[in-house]
């Protein structure tokens, strides 16, 4: 004979797939410096001086001038922003991951930009949440996977472009983990790629039409911020760099099913004991928590036990008092036929596609209607789709299934022990 | 006496055709474009020297000092003297930089059109209103000199200007 508990036991067997919704990335693309609208580089400034005089009262014929030139040489100055606002979320397992950053060219010529990225070391923090680096993403590298080396890239003065640092999340990385990666460019020669001349030198110089001219170059990135110090740059190395962060995010959901003995043929609702013919009610909880990523659910399954019955009614515990009274006696809590209860919390569904909404509890037949929760004995089946479809949320949409950060789904039914 | 006078007239024919105010050579002037270079003496001291602009690196928001001579080479005194400089397109003039002993100098910020003191200028900014020139809004310098210029009389301008 089997006893309560191990009817208790056979009906804990849950089965629940559950996807990862897309992680969101914060982007807010850096403001590009103001143009500086610089004199080219290779530009020729000619001075003429014209003088105007009589003699003897007549004013003698213009044409007398004095003439002075000068070529304007290649100021070289470079930024490079980070155009992530918060640190770039990934899924575990995700691939092509990008960070992105703005490089702008703020000098006056054309110029090679060579990219490299720095992997930082536990202990570096994310310049956005301030949380320090614990996790190497695989296979970084610039505008694409797998660039080990370096990228290279020409732009005009005046011109912004945006350069992306991108990676692999691994398949198993601690929830929350952080990996700050440094964007690195280094100003080269336009087209040739060669390295720049030097501070204060003469070469040759690319201006922004192509052509070339020699002249004296001046690197005027004076102003060098505290974490590009810290990787390796310094004032007037024609260099500039930012960091950005990754963090990985996963869906931590948790699952729990609790039972409680609501009635029995002896005791009535007054201490009822889980005996044969007792009326137990299950409270199936899914809940992600807070701070974590976005879960879609697809289906929730409950096997019921082999010797327990569904309750078709969802009954009210408290209408039948100490004496004991028939089963029927209590009260459906929703109408006759309802016997499954569920409800979303923590959330701002609102119902949009008739799913549930929020803090609002729904009841469902026991039949296999497709109503979102069915049973076919022995087995219940929640199908999130249906019951959690794409819905408007309070300004932040749903997609169907999602059960986002710190919300809870739960559903409620009855079973008689036989 | 009859070759006499033919003689006369062929030399006067082929004589070049000059007015008779126009005096030969006139006034000369010529125009420097240099920058300040701060260097350092044997003794430690800070010395500021004028180099050719040409030959010496010149970047966007440099400061080039532009100078210009005059000499009247001529036979005779050179009145009504007025140097005229645009100022360079792709400069800015540094505000009460120009200078000129002996002469008034005055600005345009019309292409050289009107010119007046710069106090007296005054020009429209893009909301409608009125206001003082600033040295940016300059386009043309002049200078005029206050006495006529003597034969062998020479002298010397200069204004500032940024690379834009």
């Amino acid at each position: 004979m089997k006893t309560t508990k191990q009817y208790l036991f056979q009906t804990l067997l849950i089965l629940v797939t559950v996807a990862l919704a897309a992680p969101q990335w914060v982007l807010a693309a850096a403001t590009p410096p103001a143009s500086n609208n610089y004199t080219k580089a290779c530009t020729s400034i000619t001075n003429v001086a014209n003088i105007e005089f009589s003699v003897n009262g007549a004013v003698q014929p213009t044409g007398h001038s004095g003439v002075s030139s000068f070529i304007v040489g290649n100021k070289i100055n470079l930024v490079v922003q980070s155009n992530d606002a918060a640190d770039v979320t990934v899924l575990p397992g995700s691939t092509n991951q990008p960070l992105s950053f703005l490089l702008s060219n703020t000098g006056n010529a054309r110029q090679q930009y060579m990219l490299t990225y720095l992997s930082q070391s536990s202990g570096v923090v994310s310049p956005t949440s301030g949380v320090a680096d614990s996790m190497d993403m695989l296979n970084p590298g610039v505008g694409s996977i797998n660039t080990s080396t370096y990228t290279t890239v020409d732009v005009n003065p005046d011109t912004s472009i945006t350069v992306t640092i991108n990676a692999n999340a691994p398949a198993v990385p601690a929830n929350g983990a952080i990996a700050v990666y440094t964007l690195v460019a280094e100003t080269r020669k336009a087209g040739s790629g060669a390295a720049e001349s030097g501070n204060n030198s003469t070469g040759a110089i690319t201006d922004s039409t192509g052509a070339t001219c020699s002249a004296d170059i001046v690197y005027a990135n004076t102003v060098v911020s505290a974490a590009s110090i810290a990787d390796g740059l310094v004032a007037r190395d024609a260099k500039a760099s930012a960091r950005s962060a990754y963090k990985t995010m996963s869906a931590v959901l948790s699952f729990s099913k609790a039972a409680t003995t609501l009635w029995d043929p002896i005791n009535g609702n007054t201490s009822p004991k889980a005996i044969p013919g007792a009326l137990i009610r299950y409270v199936v909880t899914i809940a992600n928590a807070a701070g974590s990523a976005s879960a879609t659910l697809t289906t929730v399954s409950d096997t019921l036990g082999g010797s327990m019955t569904l309750d078709p009614d969802l009954r009210v515990a408290a209408a039948c008092g100490s004496a004991p009274c028939a089963l029927t006696a209590l009260a459906a809590e929703s109408v006759v036929g309802s016997g499954f209860k569920a409800s979303v919390s923590g959330g701002t569904r609102v119902g949009t596609s008739g799913g549930l909404v929020n803090g609002t509890p729904k009841y469902f037949t026991t039949a296999s209607d497709a109503d979102g929760v069915e049973f076919v004995s022995p087995l219940i089946t929640l199908t999130a789709a249906t019951l959690l479809p794409v819905d408007a949320g309070g300004g932040t949409p749903y997609t169907a299934g999602e059960l986002k950060a710190g919300e809870t789904l739960t559903l409620t039914f009855d079973v008689t022990v036989n | 006496m009859k070759k006499g006078i033919l003689v006369m007239m062929m030399v006067l024919l082929m004589a070049p055709a000059v007015t008779p105010a126009q005096q030969k050579g006139g006034v000369e002037v010529k125009s420097f474009a240099e920058v300040e270079v701060v260097q350092k003496d044997e003794k430690g001291m800070k010395v500021v020297t004028l180099v050719d602009a040409a030959k010496n690196n010149v970047q966007p928001g440099d400061t080039v000092i532009f100078s210009i001579t005059y000499l009247n080479n001529g036979d005779e005194p050179a009145t009504d003297v007025a140097i005229k400089n645009p100022v360079p397109q792709q400069m800015l003039y540094l505000d009460r930089s120009a200078l000129g002993e002996g002469t008034r100098i005055d600005f345009s910020v019309d292409n050289g059109k009107s010119y007046g003191p710069m106090d007296k200028i005054r020009v429209r900014s893009a909301d409608g209103k009125e206001r003082p020139a600033r040295g940016a809004d300059i386009t043309f310098v002049r200078w005029t000199l206050e006495k006529p210029l003597r034969k062998g009389g020479a002298g010397k301008v200069s204004f500032r200007a940024v690379v834009k």
